[in-house]
């Protein structure tokens, strides 16, 4: 089966006034149809900036090379028309923060359904409908009196069901959410999570999830892709990846999930994630990681298969079990 | 609602008061005795005098305050001395000439101000924003009357392209509107600017480039309905310099509107006329900046004018 998407040897740079700073350094990875792939890693990881990239809404400056193809369209160094004619229809993204995510001027059923007016020339009449079904199916109560709401008289919750509502007008083959429950409360979290299994489902879409969140990515996704300083450090099936880790990073990842069974085992890992302006040489990893050795000091381990999936780490073999 | 209306009347009736007793003070301050110049040079100090008396000017300051103040709060403003009839009637006679003049000024400067302020914002300091932000700079820092002169110069004087005075046609009103408007062009400008750069990095343009949408639609609606949100409030609070500007802009390209009566009025020491004006250009500032208030509603839903946020 061909991937919907296929990203290869991606980098992104930014110009900044202390110089280049590289923000993806060479990662790969695809996500094929109807398939939930988790992008998993601490802010500054890259993995947001990966989606952007995909999506073509880098800020202005930033140098993307390598390749991202989209069912075969490369996207690297053609014009953002290419991707922006792709979104919608084909790819859709729901954000972090829901509340700056919807214009606060518009009405939430009008935003909904803006594209199907802008770009399918669907009458208003219509669209209004269309926008009551679509929050009807993400479960907004009392639809025919929130189509003419504002986002500010939305809940948290409510503004996340109502971006999905937007991203699923168009019905993307590949939905991406960038964060989607991390500005939410607990409980809302689980819902949206619900919500976003349901949908795939019923629609068969593919889902590329962001998130820092290891205890979110368990249920949700059948592939996990971790992400350290730019640089993918392990990928494999999300059962195998839990099961038998072969980065050091995954398994302080891992090990701060917290499990409500034991909440005294909670490990966090030690120190900062590093500065993308000042890379540690070698493994960026080696200054927080207690497998670390010379050698990690001195050179990067490449992403290589170790007993079935692959990991960026010289002692691949000696971590987890 | 009601209170929040009661209170903004109240307040519109402060300044009003302000704005009677200051034309008051100032017309009294200026040097020049009205019955002297009606009567001219060669009258008599008897006739003088006895016009004075005629006119009230002989009383004490404050008494002569107290029945302008009982005058006004009847709508009473007087005759004028010069033209004859009622003082308001004249200044309202010339109302809709000064109308046309302001609203081609704000339609102007709100227009061609935002096309500047978007140019300006697409690139940050690019070559055009740099030639936009000293453009404006040059413009704010402009008297008036000056580049009202400067423009007659090049546009009536040199090219012959644009008539000088009057208000005989449409093209009479495009000389006098732009000087009128320049300095409300400069501020619209930049705020524009300013608005849009502030709110470039806003999550929600992402989202609506996520739906595939031109940047063309990011700019209108998206980002320029929010940028325009002090843009508003400014238009309220220039509209009391476009106003006071017809006073200079009327007289410099001879355009018969209510600015200009007022000058020439200063100019007769023709008090009742000079009072009517002033007072009904407050008035109608007032009224505006009210407007503005309970429309701001309108454009950014998350103010509700005087009422309970739920």
């Amino acid at each position: 089966m061909e991937p919907l998407l296929r990203v290869r040897e991606l980098r992104v740079r930014f110009a900044t006034r202390h110089g280049t700073v590289s923000a993806v350094d060479g990662v790969s990875f695809d996500v094929y149809p109807g398939e939930t792939v988790a992008i998993v890693g601490e802010s500054g990881s890259g993995k947001s900036v990966t989606m952007q990239a995909v999506m073509g809404l880098l800020p202005r400056g930033a140098q993307v090379s390598g390749s991202i193809t989209y069912r075969g369209t490369e996207l690297v160094g053609r014009p953002v028309s290419v991707t922006r004619a792709l979104c919608g229809d084909e790819l859709a993204m729901i954000f972090q923060d829901p509340l700056s995510s919807l214009n606060p001027v518009f009405r939430v059923g009008r935003q909904i359904t803006e594209a199907l007016v802008r770009r399918r020339g669907m009458r208003r009449a219509a669209a209004r409908e269309r926008a009551v079904e679509l929050m009807t199916r993400v479960g907004i109560p009392a639809p025919e009196l929130r189509v003419d709401e504002y986002p500010h008289q939305f809940s948290g919750g409510m503004r996340q069901r109502a971006m999905i509502a937007m991203a699923l007008a168009m019905s993307p083959r590949l939905l991406i959410a960038d964060e989607p429950t991390t500005a939410l409360d607990v409980t809302v979290q689980a819902q949206i999570m619900r919500l976003l299994a349901s949908l795939r489902e019923s629609d068969g879409m593919a889902l590329a999830l962001i998130t820092h969140d290891l205890g979110v990515v368990a249920d949700a996704a059948d592939r996990v892709v971790l992400m350290y300083a730019g640089r993918v450090v392990e990928t494999g099936p999300t059962r195998e990846v839990y099961e038998h880790c072969r980065h050091p990073y995954t398994e302080g990842l891992l090990a701060s999930v917290p499990d409500d069974a034991d909440v005294d085992r909670l490990v966090p890992i030690s120190g900062q994630p590093p500065n993308p302006a000042s890379l540690p040489g070698g493994c960026a990893f080696h200054p927080r990681c207690r497998y670390a050795i010379e050698r990690c000091r001195t050179e990067r381990p490449p992403l290589s298969v170790v007993d079935g999936h692959p990991s960026a780490c010289h002692r691949s073999q000696e971590v987890g079990g | 609602m009601l209170g929040y209306l009661i209170r903004r009347l109240a307040y519109s009736i402060f300044v009003l008061w302000g704005a009677v007793t200051i034309v008051f003070v100032v017309l009294r301050v200026v040097p020049g005795d009205p019955a002297l110049v009606i009567l001219g040079p060669d009258a008599s100090p008897a006739d003088v005098a006895r016009l004075r008396h005629g006119m009230g000017l002989d009383q004490p300051l404050l008494v002569q305050y107290g029945h302008y103040l009982l005058d006004v709060a009847r709508l009473h403003f007087g005759d004028s001395v010069r033209l004859g009839g009622d003082a308001m009637g004249q200044i309202l006679l010339r109302l809709p000439a000064t109308a046309e003049l302001a609203l081609a000024a704000v339609v102007f400067a709100v227009t061609v101000g935002i096309g500047l302020g978007v140019a300006a914002a697409s690139r940050p300091n690019s070559v055009l924003d740099r030639v936009i932000s000293v453009f404006t700079l040059v413009i704010q820092s402009t008297p008036t009357f000056w580049a009202g002169l400067v423009l007659l110069l090049i546009f009536a004087r040199q090219l012959r392209v644009l008539p000088s005075e009057g208000a005989h046609s449409w093209q009479n009103v495009i000389l006098p509107a732009i000087t009128l408007g320049l300095g409300f062009l400069a501020m619209v400008t930049r705020l524009t600017r300013s608005g849009l750069l502030e709110i470039s990095h806003e999550s929600y343009l992402n989202t609506v480039r996520a739906k595939g949408l031109s940047e063309r639609v990011v700019v209108f609606p998206h980002a320029i309905r929010n940028a325009l949100i002090p843009v508003v409030t400014v238009i309220g609070l220039y509209l009391g310099s476009v106003l006071g500007g017809t006073v200079v802009i009327e007289t410099v390209f001879a355009w018969p509107g209510a600015g200009r009566l007022i000058a020439d009025s200063i100019g007769y020491r023709d008090y009742n006329v000079v009072q009517a004006g002033v007072i009904l250009i407050a008035a109608v500032f007032v009224v505006v900046n009210l407007l503005v208030d309970l429309l701001y509603g309108l454009i950014d839903p998350r103010v509700s004018v005087g009422r309970q946020e739920r």
